[in-house]
């Protein structure tokens, strides 16, 4: 990979719009961090989370990608993670993967967003159950 | 035929022949922009798409609740 940008416009342009369309589809904001992070992925989207503020950082999916590393991290935030549990970040996580094998970066992102927004859904509202 | 006209028939248009072919090879991926190849080190800037401050992520104190996954490929 030469020195540069990590993306054509192109790529970008289909990520962001992935973006748009997970977030008026599942109700959640979302990220995208390609970039190295010291083969620690998940400590950066900590870092990432905390640079957006708690406030913000609770309505929050970063979906962190390390691709020297082969690594890859989704964080939600404490709010999100009530729409987003970890099975469903760990569907899209593999669905990122198996594009990440193949060369395909942009292509697996963007099937990644797809997946966590068709399984980002309303939280099960605890202790309101009515016995019948 | 001039040496001008044998030097533009046996070089330059072999020249101009393999100008036009490598053109052809090499446009798909020109316009395709970068490619990623699994294996390789990664150089290119780190990019934070739909995010917030870059330059505040390093002094930014990590939030540790919430949930999610790792993988690796």
């Amino acid at each position: 990979m030469p020195a540069g940008d990590a993306f054509s416009g192109r790529q970008l342009d289909s990520i962001e719009r992935a973006i748009r369309q997970a977030e008026e589809f599942g109700g959640l904001d979302y990220s995208v961090y390609v970039g190295d992070t010291d083969g620690d992925p998940r400590e950066r989207g900590r870092q990432l989370l905390g640079a957006l503020g708690q406030e913000v950082a609770r309505n929050h999916v970063v979906v962190v990608v390390d691709p020297g590393h082969r690594s890859l991290a989704i964080l939600t935030g404490s709010r999100a993670s009530l729409h987003l549990d970890d099975r469903a970040t760990a569907l899209a996580a593999m669905s990122m993967t198996s594009s990440f094998g193949a060369g395909d970066l942009a292509g697996g992102i963007v099937d990644g967003l797809r997946t966590l927004a068709e399984h980002a859904r309303q939280p099960r509202a605890l202790h309101t159950d009515v016995e019948n | 035929m001039s040496a001008l006209q044998a030097f533009l028939l046996f070089v330059g248009l072999p020249l101009l022949v393999y100008g036009v072919v490598a053109l052809f090879v090499y446009a798909p991926s020109l316009s395709r922009g970068p490619k990623y190849r699994p294996g390789l080190s990664w150089w290119a800037e780190p990019v934070w798409i739909s995010g917030g401050d870059s330059a505040a992520v390093a002094s930014a104190e990590p939030i540790v609740e919430g949930g999610g996954c790792s993988a690796r490929w």
